[in-house]
């Protein structure tokens, strides 16, 4: 089984960007020796010359046209969506803060 | 007084065509039962009271008018948090989500709509689905019907507790490693999980895509197969719904003939000794009936809860990155802040917002989900954990069809116990996930499954149906209705077993 370790919490946590509290860090790295111990069955499953699930009831590449066929959505709905964002710009779109420093 | 509310989905329609019971007689009085009820159950966030009266005396008319739009117009249903309704709150129980309004329906609801059915409300849930028990939920506990002490499942539990209360002869659930199942079988009403690609996940919250699928739950049978015709098939927007086969088979009647398995590794350690003994009496009434029974093996059972927690935390971290504190409500992100005149990085940036805000509004589990989700996908962990599980995925599903070689169907137990009180779990997660080993393997398989009430199993003076699960082949469903239809004869349900 994996070592977890404060930093790998840490780490995780800031991959996934949430933040975590010292005493959260504690928490989680109890929860995953745990469901890590748990998962660890896994291991003595043989699984040489087996293939992975890729879609478990076997579609494959559902396509369709290449055409503009699809219903867009009404325009209240768009409006809808829009102002619900926390920043909303004044000629409209959504707003997002500054991405590069 | 004949009391419509308590009648099925399928006694209404027949009342309805024939006038002897009118739509806004039956909503009214659910709504007037929610109103005085709920406040102990805790089914409902939200109940659509204006526009359910509104919509019940449309169907009134066209009743009158003889022009019914389908087998559910008129019939009251009830829908899952995480389900979008177009106008509504949909916040899948997640703080992160509150305030926000969905901007369209969900395809399940447009159907629902289309038919004329009545949609009367959200029902409570895990946040973002995600526990076996509702109390992951940040809007509050929902209570078993059947003891009040006790937790009624999840994450479905507020849809499964509005169907044992009587609020509603049907609801919507999604299923992911028995969500719609477990929480049937807690609160002694049937719940069904679909073929995975048979009901559109348009509109649904996703939580871990290969494996999710919106199902029934009803009183009976025959309510969650009408429930379930009416929103399965294909649908453009989803593509993992498949065009074929989502017609083909027909309703079956009886189930002689039928080969029954029972698979073996269901009934080791762990079970409840008087849920096994339901599963047997069904056995026996299953055997009665004209089916054979026949042991077989699903090698592979052991794999399936390790090889679940680690493929669903991994698709749970890829969907919930979209909750960035950008584009829903609930956010740290203060625009006046971020204006370009002002400061040049705190408070607006975005790395800041979106670890703030995901601090603040996601609850607990969701949390250590999505962490550890992100670990069995990061770098020097994903071939060891990611890739050896979707490959130990691969010999559960040949477990099945080998099974299915030799048998229609397979009869186990839904859940290992009976509904557990509140907190009893909830201090240790692996324990909670245990509530769903019988019901993940459907998932990772993409079979379908039923939880039928059978039976009755008293304790502390109040009796529990106990939950017996049906499987069966992918895009097996009639046959699996038909096999379930059995299991509820009234001869069978009356008598507690003990």
């Amino acid at each position: 089984m994996a070592e977890i370790s404060d930093e790998l919490v840490r780490k995780m946590a800031q991959l996934a960007r949430i933040g975590v509290s010292d005493e959260e860090v504690q928490q989680l790295k109890g929860d995953f020796e745990k469901i890590l111990a748990f998962v660890a069955q896994l291991d003595s499953v043989n699984v040489e010359g087996v293939e992975p699930v890729t879609h478990i009831t076997g579609l494959e590449n559902a396509t369709r046209n290449d055409a503009a066929d699809a219903k867009p959505l009404p325009a209240q709905d768009h409006d809808l969506l829009e102002e619900q964002a926390p920043g909303v710009a004044d000629d409209g779109g959504v707003r997002v803060p500054r991405i590069i420093p | 007084m004949e009391e419509v509310t308590k009648l099925s989905a399928t006694e209404l329609a027949i009342r309805y065509r024939d006038g002897s019971v009118k739509p806004s007689q039956v909503v009214d009085g659910l709504l007037d039962d929610i109103a005085m009820r709920d406040q102990e159950v805790g089914a409902f966030l939200d109940v659509f009271v204006e526009e359910a009266r509104a919509a019940a005396l449309e169907a009134d008319k066209r009743y009158a008018a003889g022009e019914a739009l389908g087998p559910l117009d008129g019939i009251p249903v009830a829908v899952k948090d995480n389900m979008l309704v177009h106008g509504k709150f949909a916040r899948a129980a997640s703080k992160i989500l509150e305030g926000y309004v969905a901007s369209y329906d969900a395809t399940v609801v447009d159907r629902l709509k289309k038919g004329g059915a009545i949609i009367l409300g959200k029902t409570n849930m895990d946040e973002f689905a995600m526990g076996s028990s509702t109390e992951h939920s940040a809007y509050g506990l929902t209570r078993n019907p059947l003891d009040p002490d006790r937790v009624p499942g999840g994450s479905s539990g507020g849809s499964a507790a509005a169907v044992a209360a009587g609020f509603t002869p049907l609801a919507l659930g999604s299923d992911t490693g028995g969500s719609v199942r477990q929480p049937a079988a807690f609160c002694g009403v049937v719940g069904m999980k679909p073929t995975y690609g048979r009901v559109s996940r348009s509109g649904l919250i996703a939580m871990a895509s290969s494996l999710d699928q919106i199902g029934p739950f009803a009183r009976t049978v025959e309510d969650a197969e009408l429930l379930f015709d009416e929103i399965q098939g294909f649908d453009e927007k989803d593509a993992t719904t498949h065009q074929g086969q989502a017609t083909s088979d027909k309703r079956q009647e009886g189930i002689a003939g039928l080969r029954v398995g029972l698979p073996k590794e269901y009934f080791a350690g762990g079970l409840d000794p008087r849920i096994k003994q339901a599963v047997d009496d069904a056995a026996n009434v299953f055997e009665k009936a004209g089916a054979k029974l026949q042991e077989v093996t699903l090698p592979h059972t052991h794999a399936a809860l390790p090889v679940y927690y680690v493929l669903m935390p991994a698709e749970v971290s890829a969907n919930l990155a979209r909750f960035d504190g950008v584009r829903y409500p609930n956010s740290t992100f203060d625009p006046e802040a971020s204006r370009p005149e002002q400061s040049r990085r705190i408070p607006g940036d975005f790395w800041d917002i979106y670890s703030t805000t995901r601090q603040q509004f996601f609850g607990a589990e969701t949390k250590r989900r999505v962490l550890l989700g992100t670990f069995v996908l990061s770098a020097g962990y994903a071939d060891r954990y990611y890739a050896k599980a979707q490959r130990v995925r691969s010999l559960i599903k040949q477990d099945f069809d080998r099974a299915f070689e030799d048998v229609d169907v397979l009869l186990t137990p839904t859940a290992p116990t009976l509904p557990f009180r509140f907190g009893e779990k909830t201090d240790d997660p692996v324990a909670m996930y245990l509530a769903d080993i019988y019901t993940v393997s459907a998932n990772l398989a993409g079979i379908p499954g039923i939880s039928v009430p059978f039976g009755g199993i008293s304790e502390s003076g109040k009796t529990f149906p106990a939950g017996v699960q049906i499987m069966a082949k992918p895009f097996g469903e009639a046959t699996m209705f038909a096999a379930a239809k059995a299991l509820e004869a009234p001869t069978n349900n009356e008598q507690p077993l003990q």
